[in-house]
């Protein structure tokens, strides 16, 4: 009898000291230890640690900074800053992407950010020296109420929208693309293609409820292309269109895109094609990427905002030779400058330490190459100044490869090897940035903290009615009026009144 | 003659005390894992600003609470969160418990147990792959039903038409679901006396009147316990079915759209764990209030058969 009970006793105790955690001796080092985070596209590499010791190697000697470099799958990226700053795990870097939770709008929202004015004149002048180099004004990005709580990733900021054709379908039906002026030259194309490729889809969306030709204001009703003089940007992550847009030749007023003309255009023209059999029919569901979608082989173009280079970009990702259409002049837009920026946790106990570390990153060309390509001779080789992979080494097996638009400073960067690139390229690039079209709203971030309510209610309203109409399934005729109503019931006019106030406070405060 | 054997005292404490030790772990796990954790219910009421940290942001009162009832969704989603519930429990115990009696009619126990693992199958399947599978059948471009049943004509936008799918979300849940509650009343008639259908036999009963008169009265409590478990989460709906299953298309909100998906899809944007935590509130203290309502209710009426 005593046997099992002995027995059950051990096994309890046994099971209760697994619940004690065995405390790690913390090592005191004389370099101060912070912690950066930043994301990757795919899975984890699996050589962060040499990329890791080989930034330290720079940075102890340096600036007496030690850092733990963390990077997580860009799936999982948001929640787990999430975690990290309502746990209290020390995290002092960290990079904001362009979605929520973890952007640069909604960390500033719930105070997850840190104000970097002072630490920008303390520790940062070799940051201001290189945006001083780029564009000066690409601090405004940032700022929020003139405070600078972040600092923009450099590369091109110039975006374009574009049309992305399969070059090899092009080719094989002799298809000029440069010839591609209106709607009805484009339609042809799309009867050729319906009538010779039966597996083929004309023209796919992008990811679902975003749409399929993207909202833009036309030169005329057919043109293609868009009208110059009335480019606009868009604020709010909701749906297509944002809350609401401003024109950059009326920068001061707020307009709700569902109601302009141009939009019911848009509606309207998709709704068509959706009839004669162009449009993917799943558009209004499909979780893909069109860049997904198209490396299956069955896609003929797709509509995309995107920078100088994006057939080399475009191509190696798809896997398919791919052409591109401009279809506008490319424009420097405050979205392309809070899409990924580099900001100090609000929670960091070492913000000096992370300023240094901050300021090093931006200056130093090996850091930058160290957190896009890693380890030279390891996961790549530089030929005649393009960055390439070694003998032996694929995409598949290399250790550690991201991208170069996730670094700090992209102008530092070797460029990667593709189709039309070079060190020209990188100058086209810079000379682009120099001069293309800066917005006039630079600096403006919509916060919309004020209005959490209405952006909850707004939000399922156009979960709801917005991917249908904007993938051609439901027409104009039928949905749009009861979407509008809909969008009213929910609050769209309090969030558009608000982002009206805080415009005309942006405006006020650049007066002074 | 009674006390014959009388178990010394310290015999017995230390009987009770290998029980306690033994189920000391399981406590500490529950105590760490479930009730710990309510004490998070203050987020619910906070205005949470991380530079001030999660116990140090200001109190607002009940203004979390506001989205979910000032939408004029609030009635649609309370709505089919409690209708589907209710459809679930009935429909899951009633083919829950046909599909025990089935199996345990059986004679043999190998065609007992390839059935029972074949009918297991889908609830170890998660929601995103059976979303694929519902979607390799309902899809317009390539689906099986539009392209290989119903001729172009008749073909049906699964996807943009709400009618069919309070059948087709019904069907799912029960056919994920049956596994699991058929094996729960399988063990319960197994466990039932095989003297009293011999009996019935020897009355004259036939096989249905031995079903209706002994099986499922004796699975009586086992049928109230799980209502009464499930009647707890009846402001909770599965995820998986009403956000994976129709692929999150906006055409059919009216008829899944849930409590669960709508505070989803309001906060994806908004990182506001002081808006969800609010949510999760508003179930948990709705469903702890119906819980303890319904077992008053059914200890009045059958006392045995109370949870507690």
């Amino acid at each position: 009898m005593k046997g099992p009970r002995i027995l059950s006793l051990l096994l309890t105790v046994t099971l209760l000291l697994g619940l004690v955690a065995i405390p790690t001796a913390l090592a005191d080092d004389d370099p101060v230890k912070i912690v950066v985070k930043t994301m990757c596209l795919g899975p984890v590499p699996s050589g962060v640690a040499e990329v890791e010791a080989a930034i330290n190697e720079i940075s102890i000697p340096a600036i007496n900074v030690e850092i733990e470099f963390q990077v997580t799958s860009v799936s999982e990226y948001g929640q787990q800053i999430g975690l990290m700053m309502s746990s209290g795990e020390q995290l002092d870097l960290v990079l904001a992407y362009p979605a929520a939770p973890a952007n640069l709008s909604s960390m500033y929202s719930m105070g997850q950010v840190m104000d970097l004015t002072d630490l920008l004149d303390e520790y940062g002048q070799g940051i201001l020296a290189e945006l001083a180099g780029v564009n000066e004004s690409f601090i405004d990005g940032t700022s929020f109420d003139g405070s600078p709580y972040g600092v923009t990733c450099l590369y091109n900021k110039v975006s374009t929208q574009y049309l992305l054709f399969r070059g090899d379908i092009l080719d094989k039906y002799e298809i000029d693309i440069n010839e591609i002026e209106t709607y009805s030259d484009l339609e042809a194309v799309y009867d050729i293609i319906l009538e010779n490729e039966p597996t083929m889809i004309p023209i796919v969306g992008m990811m679902q409820g975003t749409g399929v030709i993207t909202f833009r204001y036309h030169e005329t009703l057919d043109s293609i292309f868009t009208d110059s003089t009335k480019y606009f940007d868009a604020f709010g992550s909701a749906g297509d269109t944002g809350y609401g847009i401003v024109l950059y030749d009326d920068p001061y007023t707020v307009v709700d895109p569902r109601k302009t003309e141009a939009y019911l255009e848009n509606l309207n023209q998709v709704y068509d094609w959706y009839q004669k059999g162009y449009v993917y029919k799943d558009a209004a569901i499909s979780v893909d990427m069109p860049e997904t979608l198209a490396s299956s082989g069955n896609v003929f173009s797709f509509y995309m905002g995107s920078e100088t280079g994006v057939e080399a970009v475009k191509s190696a990702q798809i896997g398919y030779p791919i052409r591109a259409l401009a279809l506008d002049q490319g424009t420097i837009k405050p979205s392309m400058l809070n899409a990924f920026v580099w900001c100090i946790s609000s929670t960091s106990k070492l913000p000096e330490a992370a300023m240094k570390f901050m300021n090093l990153m931006y200056t130093s060309d090996e850091i930058n190459n160290l957190m896009a390509w890693g380890i030279e001779g390891r996961d790549y080789v530089v030929v005649d100044g393009i960055a390439t992979y070694p003998e032996g080494v694929t995409s598949q097996t290399v250790a550690y490869h991201t991208a170069d638009f996730l670094v700090p400073n992209q102008y530092r960067v070797v460029p990667w090897e593709g189709i039309g690139s070079s060190a020209e390229l990188r100058e086209q690039v810079l000379e682009e940035n120099l001069n293309a079209i800066a917005s006039p709203l630079l600096g403006f971030i919509y916060d919309q903290s004020n209005v959490t309510n209405e952006a909850a209610a707004v939000a399922n309203v156009i979960a709801e009615h917005s991917p249908a109409l904007v993938s051609g399934v439901v027409s104009a005729e039928e949905g749009l009026q009861a979407y509008l109503d809909d969008l009213e019931d929910a609050g769209i006019d309090i969030i558009l009144a608000d982002m009206q106030a805080q415009l005309d406070a942006f405006w006020a405060s650049k007066e002074e | 003659m009674q006390n014959i054997i009388k178990t010394p005292r310290k015999k017995k404490r230390f009987a009770f005390l290998a029980l306690d030790l033994m189920a000391l772990p399981a406590v500490l796990y529950l105590f760490i894992n479930n009730y710990i954790p309510m004490a998070g219910l203050f987020i619910a009421f906070k205005k949470i600003n991380y530079a001030k940290g999660i116990f140090g942001s200001d109190w607002c009162g009940f203004k979390n609470f506001e989205y979910l009832f000032k939408t004029k969704d609030a009635f649609i989603i309370t709505r089919n969160t409690v209708l589907y519930n209710l459809t679930f429990i009935i429909v899951g115990i009633t083919a829950g418990v046909a599909v025990g009696i089935l199996l345990s009619e059986l004679w043999s126990k190998r065609a007992r147990k390839v059935y029972q693992t074949t009918i297991l199958l889908p609830q170890l399947i998660s929601w995103v792959i059976v979303a694929y599978i519902g979607y390799a059948f309902l899809s317009s471009a390539t689906g099986f039903i539009n392209n290989s049943l119903l001729s172009s004509q008749n073909a049906v936008n699964f996807y943009g038409e709400a009618k069919y799918w309070p059948y087709i979300l019904v069907f799912a849940n029960v056919w994920k679901g049956l596994g699991y509650n058929s094996i729960i009343f399988l063990s319960a008639i197994v466990g039932i006396d095989r003297a009293l259908y011999e009996a019935a036999y020897v009355d004259g009963a036939g096989r249905w009147k031995q079903i209706t008169c002994i099986t499922i009265p004796m699975l009586k409590p086992v049928i109230t316990m799980l209502a009464l478990l499930s009647i707890g989460r009846i402001f909770y709906s599965d995820f998986g079915l009403f956000y994976q299953l129709p692929m999150n298309s906006g055409a059919l909100f009216s008829v899944t759209n849930t409590i669960d998906t709508y505070v989803y899809r309001a906060l994806l944007q908004q990182n506001n764990i002081a808006m969800s935590s609010a949510a999760g509130a508003y179930q948990s203290c709705v469903g702890f209030i119906l819980i303890m309502l319904s077992n008053a209710l059914v200890r009045k009426l059958d006392r045995d058969n109370a949870l507690f």
